[in-house]
């Protein structure tokens, strides 16, 4: 007898599994900064998915195009940072960066922090992107962001500002078709 | 083309029982994914996640976001023995569990997305760490209290990066 009912949650997990490509991967071990550069236009949307550590314990941010500019737009996440409180925050513009992905929280060589970001429309040329993430480890933070920018993404870079990323952490793009 | 995005398995419940496992996981993916659609026989129950059959109380964690009222909320679980997917009930409970990095052995990272509708509908999402010690080979799901309807439903995928 089958269950009948829908919900987003299912619709994003079943994906149709000759539609999701992995594009490439970044083996960022010792980097600061690691960028997917000439990214195919033949895709709807991205998916990265990330595991990192770094000596600093800091976050990673995110920039489309190499745009270092105060062109990224409206933010807001929301996040966990003591148990029992959820906490949000909101900004109409952001400088430099798009996405602030959850922290590290880990120094140690053997222990990744996940986040997974959706970047919708990419190859669109008529209207702005948007991008959300979800992370963390030993907490967690939602975080959606635009970029208020027309142009089509063809790269993405991620970086720290001080330090590098330990050994295994890694960056994994996928195209969906 | 090697896939990138591959059912491992699917699991319907044709008998209504506690859990659905799914064993001898291949070791040859990147990350693991878990979609789950299903219930509870009777009354409130959650669904709960174990890997490799380990019930230690030292080695789950948890923190939660979830929407129940108009407030969002927030809870920090440990020394539960598994890992909280979110409560079930006779009506709808949809989740996602990725799994990342399983074939490492040391923690284990994953992150959940589900929906439930006991009262009303709840939106969960959450991370979650395993402490265990080895390699992923055997994933658990169990309504904590009581059965899984017929017609529950898991599928694992492989997600395999370039």
């Amino acid at each position: 007898m089958p269950i009948f009912g829908i919900t987003a949650s299912q619709i994003q997990g079943h994906l149709v599994v000759d539609s999701f490509d992995s594009i490439a991967t970044i083996s960022a071990s010792g980097l600061a900064t690691a960028t997917f550069s000439s990214i195919p236009q033949t895709y709807k949307s991205l998916h990265i998915r990330v595991g990192v550590n770094d000596s600093n314990n800091i976050t990673t941010g995110v920039r489309f195009n190499g745009d270092t500019s105060a062109s990224y737009g409206a933010s807001t996440s929301m996040y966990i940072t003591t148990p029992s409180n959820v906490l949000g925050s909101s900004s109409s513009t952001t400088t430099g960066t798009l996405l602030s992905l959850a922290p590290s929280g880990y120094t140690s060589s053997s222990v990744f922090v996940p986040s997974m970001i959706d970047i919708f429309d990419y190859t669109s040329t008529n209207k702005n992107k948007l991008a959300t993430s979800i992370g963390g480890l030993d907490s967690f933070k939602i975080y959606s962001s635009e970029w208020v920018n027309t142009a089509a993404i063809t790269s993405i870079t991620f970086y720290i500002p001080t330090g590098t990323w330990g050994t295994g952490c890694t960056f994994e793009l996928y195209g969906v078709k | 083309m090697a896939l990138t995005y591959e059912p491992i398995a699917t699991t319907t419940v044709g008998t209504a029982t506690p859990s659905i496992t799914f064993s001898s996981i291949p070791q040859t993916y990147t990350d693991l994914r878990i979609v789950f659609s299903g219930k509870s026989t009777t009354g409130l129950s959650s669904l709960i996640l174990r890997l490799n059959n380990d019930t230690s109380t030292a080695n789950y964690y948890g923190y939660n976001m979830y929407s129940q009222s108009t407030t969002p909320t927030g809870s920090f679980e440990s020394s539960l023995g598994y890992i909280n997917v979110g409560a079930m009930a006779v009506s709808l409970n949809s989740s996602v569990i990725d799994i990342f990095k399983y074939t490492i052995t040391t923690y284990r990272a994953l992150l959940i997305r589900g929906s439930n509708s006991y009262t009303s509908l709840n939106e969960r999402r959450a991370s979650a760490k395993w402490l265990g010690t080895t390699a992923i080979t055997t994933v658990t799901l169990t309504s904590s209290s009581n059965n899984l309807e017929v017609g529950s439903m898991a599928t694992l995928y492989g997600i395999k990066a370039a």
